[in-house]
């Protein structure tokens, strides 16, 4: 390792510890402060209408609803009306997390639809792990919510951590992210610097709609190896 | 996989320019992406200075490459990631190997990465008996037909939607279709299996933030994602030179990169990968290996006159408004990186005599330059490795490239200095014109080296008189007036 | 703007030996302003061929002589774009090491101007009194362009002329493919570049082609000539200098 940074700095003509990282590290005080703004209501609104346009482009389908009972029962008919792209059986599966709590999938999907939740735990045993990735394989909805929601882009910005897992938004062909209008964000810039001012996990997923390539002939497909579909609920409170 | 040969420059491209085909396809990167680029950077909050900011930012890592590589491996390493660095190539491939063996892995998964092409990576795992699978729709395809990709971000736009439905027909015995939905459709369909059945998963990184302690990497498809979350192990292959030292950074950066590579704002996926799982996640990879490859790097890195072209951020937005590269296609290179900036780069990593076709087969137009989201002058590069051909070069390992030219231009530059050594090739040349064939007064045929405008152009004859001529007896009429 | 006091031609060696009628036209339009011209006749060649080519030490040699010819002028103009190019940017290069002939270079590089830069932001004149009636799309050299910045001016002075119509084709932007010794190096490419060129050209209906380099205009007029296409071509000069 030592003898390429030995390296690069014969090639640069620099020693080791003659201060740059300061420079090199340095942020602006623009960047570092621009998220400290106080937010109005009507931005709030101004920045639901930018995400709803982001998201025609997208094909990401965006629904807002007052709470969180109404969320849940758009979720549990959207579940219904759905079938799943590999198999038969239908299964959701979800981050462990007290808002997607609040949707009562459980009790609304009942019998019909099984809903489980990434397990919360200090550690998984191998055998887990394995349980965990059948489960989710046999998933065709993930849902999940998100720590940022930015206007400027209409991308949602996932923080790995407990309860949570990466492959429920990745996996199944369906992926339902619910997102609290607090958690909007103006930019992508603020997004950057809020998550610079933070101790973050070893996994943030930006996600900007389903997945979709255009590897044949420069034509646009939506649905590639992500999810092919992807639903966004704003919920107000 | 086949060899990729600079040398055929000149037979490859006379072949690609009768490629109507070819031509099609790649205009439509040109139309689509390759000429709204600067409409796009202008739309950033930075507006027409973002390419000056995107280049400011680069600038700053790559003169202090040595700080941001250590903070980078030394954070990522605090995740208990693994960080290796790959003096050339093969040691790169030596390390993917032993990972791979130590882990007993059948099946490699790999999101793109012209890095692994590069350092030829599937060739030595396939020789290892490990299957490696392409899952990036346009590399997938490239590698079931065994070809080399055409064009950085898009590997196959080569191919037409019959060539792809005939090729799925093929090989994924699916009922043959012209329709890319329903191609993508059979790719994704094949693909996840093989995602979800793999132990390892390689991938290339778009950058990296040292601060942080992660690898970015961006994409559309969500394979890269799957490829690298899924299996229990996750390799990432990243140049030296490609990495970025904090988010504020990655700001311009990634809003740049995918502007240029893809006249979007922002891509599907940005992921920030820094380490294995948590033991509090679910899922996620065991193990994660950061290789940082040099392979020729930091001697370019050496170099003050070249050190720019480390700069690039592989958006391969230079590809996409060369008029040469739309004329003779991304395998006429000979070399995983094609285009202006293959031109550049390929020379100084693989030898500048090697590559002479890839330094002189280019007009030095200029598109490339006022593209870059990073504000590369990839022509001023272009015309220094052409310096460099002429005279030869030792700090290179230059020969010159040919004696015989050489000594005309300077016969031609000892006697153009005067005028009347001028005016006498001029009456000389007048003389010989007149053996050569004409139509209407302009040549049908030049002799020797000069013989390759008259293949498909005629040449200008010389005028009766000069302009200087015109005007000394104009000076007389006036005199005489 | 000031009207300088003389004008001194630099004519490029193309246009010398084979297109002496592009500078005549220069000529006629610089005296129709009113301008005192002189043209230094030890005056060659401003070294570009070989320094595309990369040969260097040889283009510096020409680029000496120029120095030696030009230095002296009040200012400079000349109807290509390359040509200037190559004396603003590539001079500064040729002689980086050497500060004596940097400083010189840097002189004569701040006044040398190519034909239409001079008419427009130095004389600040567009309409030159020209006439000529026809239809004509209009060719950016890539140096002109790029290199020297050059795009509106030509195409204010063009929209002036009593008489024409201008068509704009199609990546009117985009190279031709001549890029100098790269034409006969490279021929298939250089070819290939230049049917997509004529193929834009031709789109336009026009029939006619106007630039402002002849290393371009001769290589598009070269490819007409060979397939007898009904094609004209003409340097800007030719036009501006177009009477009633």
């Amino acid at each position: 390792m030592s003898r390429i940074i030995e390296r690069v700095r014969q090639a640069l003509g620099v020693q080791a510890g003659d201060g740059r990282d300061k420079l090199v590290f340095a942020k602006s005080d623009d960047f570092v402060h621009c998220a400290d703004v106080k937010v109005t209501a009507q931005e709030r609104d101004g920045w639901m209408e930018s995400i709803r346009t982001e998201a025609q482009a997208l094909n990401l389908q965006v629904h807002e609803c007052p709470d969180l009972d109404a969320c849940g029962e758009a979720i549990a008919s959207l579940a219904r009306e759905r079938d799943p792209e590999w198999g038969t059986a239908k299964q959701i599966m979800r981050w462990n997390d007290p808002i997607l709590d609040g949707l009562g999938l459980e009790t609304r999907l009942g019998a019909d639809i099984a809903v489980k939740s990434v397990p919360k735990a200090d550690s998984f045993s191998q055998s887990e792990r394995q349980e965990f990735r059948r489960e989710i394989i046999a998933s065709y909805i993930g849902i999940t919510t998100a720590d940022y929601l930015l206007a400027d882009t209409a991308s949602l910005v996932l923080l790995g951590g407990r309860g949570r897992a990466r492959s429920v938004s990745l996996v199944p062909s369906i992926h339902i992210a619910v997102v609290p209008r607090s958690r909007m964000l103006a930019s992508y810039r603020q997004m950057l610097s809020l998550l610079s001012a933070m101790d973050l996990p070893s996994n943030v997923s930006i996600i900007t709609g389903p997945s979709k390539t255009a590897d044949i002939e420069a034509t646009l497909v939506h649905g590639a190896h992500g999810p092919r579909e992807m639903h966004l609920f704003v919920v107000a409170s | 996989m086949l060899k990729q040969d600079p040398l055929q420059y000149r037979e490859l491209a006379a072949k690609a320019v009768q490629d109507k085909q070819l031509h099609k396809a790649l205009a439509k990167m040109r139309d689509k992406v390759g000429r709204n680029a600067e409409n796009l950077y202008n739309q950033l909050p930075t507006g027409a200075g973002s390419r000056q900011a995107a280049k400011d930012v680069r600038r700053k890592i790559v003169d202090n490459l040595d700080v941001v590589l250590e903070t980078l491996a030394a954070n990522i390493r605090a995740r208990g990631g693994h960080v290796h660095l790959a003096e050339t190539g093969e040691d790169a491939v030596e390390y993917c190997l032993s990972v791979a063996k130590r882990h007993q892995v059948t099946r490699v998964v790999k999101g793109k990465s012209m890095l692994s092409e590069e350092i030829h990576l599937n060739d030595a795992l396939e020789a290892a008996g490990i299957e490696t699978v392409e899952t990036d729709l346009g590399e997938y395809i490239v590698q079931l037909k065994g070809e080399a990709p055409s064009h950085i971000i898009a590997p196959a736009i080569h191919f037409t939607r019959e060539q792809v439905g005939e090729l799925f027909a093929e090989k994924l015995g699916e009922p043959y279709t012209d329709d890319p939905p329903t191609l993508t459709a059979m790719a994704r369909k094949a693909l996840r299996e093989k995602m979800l059945g793999a132990n390892m998963g390689i991938s290339g990184g778009n950058t990296a933030c040292a601060e942080t302690g992660h690898v970015t990497i961006v994409s559309n498809e969500g394979n890269i994602r799957m490829a690298t979350t899924m299996p229990r192990v996750h390799v990432v292959l990243l140049g030296i030179e490609k990495i970025a030292a904090t988010l504020e950074d990655h700001n311009i950066l990634l809003r740049m990169l995918t502007r240029a590579a893809a006249g979007q704002k922002i891509s599907t996926y940005v992921s920030y990968v820094g380490g294995p799982r948590l033991p509090e996640e679910p899922d996620g990879p065991e193990e994660f290996h950061l290789v940082l490859v040099d392979n020729g790097r930091s001697r370019i890195l050496a170099d003050p006159d070249f050190r720019e072209v480390l700069h690039c951020v592989r958006c391969g937005g230079c590809l996409n408004v060369c008029p040469v590269y739309m004329a003779i296609g991304g395998h006429s290179y000979g070399s995983p990186y094609c285009g202006p900036i293959g031109a550049v780069f390929t020379p100084l990593t693989q030898g500048i005599n090697t590559c002479h076709h890839l330094c002189q087969g280019e007009t030095l137009c200029g598109a490339c330059k006022q593209v870059c989201p990073v504000d590369n002058d990839l022509p001023r590069m272009l015309s220094l490795l052409r310096f460099k051909l002429a005279n030869g070069d030792r700090s290179w390992n230059v020969r010159p490239h040919s004696l015989p030219t050489k000594l005309v231009f300077g016969a031609w530059s000892v006697l153009m200095r005067h005028r009347r050594m001028y005016d006498a090739m001029r009456l000389l040349a007048g003389f010989c014109q007149r053996f050569l064939p004409r139509k209407n007064g302009w040549i049908r045929r030049l002799p020797g080296p000069l013989g390759g405008w008259t293949r498909g152009r005629d040449f200008p004859p010389l005028a009766k008189k000069s302009f200087a001529q015109g005007w000394a007896r104009r000076d007389t009429t006036r005199r005489d007036a | 703007m000031t009207k300088p006091k003389r004008v001194t031609l630099f004519i490029q060696c193309i246009v010398d030996s084979c297109f002496p009628e592009v500078g005549e036209a220069m000529v006629k339009v610089l005296e129709r302003q009113g301008l005192t011209l002189d043209y230094p006749p030890d005056q060659t060649c401003c070294g570009q061929p070989a320094f595309n080519a990369g040969y260097r030490d040889e283009a510096a040699r020409l680029a000496l002589h120029y120095l030696d010819v030009f230095e002296h002028a009040e200012v400079i103009v000349c109807p290509s774009g390359s040509c200037v190019n190559m004396v603003r940017h590539h001079y500064m290069e040729l002689f980086a090491k050497d500060p004596r002939l940097l400083e010189r270079a840097k002189r004569v590089a701040a006044k040398t101007f190519e034909f239409t830069e001079f008419l427009v932001d130095v004389l600040g004149v567009t309409d030159v009194g020209a006439t000529w009636t026809g239809e004509v799309t209009y060719h950016d050299s890539c140096h002109l362009l790029r290199g020297l910045g050059v795009k509106d001016q030509p195409l204010a002075l063009l929209s002036r002329v009593r008489g024409l119509k201008l068509v704009e084709m199609t990546r009117s932007d985009e190279c031709c493919g001549f890029g100098g010794t790269f034409s006969a190096k490279y021929p298939e490419i250089s070819e290939a570049l230049l049917e997509t060129k004529l193929a834009n050209i031709q789109a336009t209906g026009t029939g006619a082609v106007v630039g402002c380099d002849m290393g371009c205009l001769m290589h598009i007029q070269g490819m007409i000539r060979r397939r007898e296409l009904p094609i004209s071509v003409h340097h800007i000069a030719e036009i501006l200098a177009g009477e009633e």
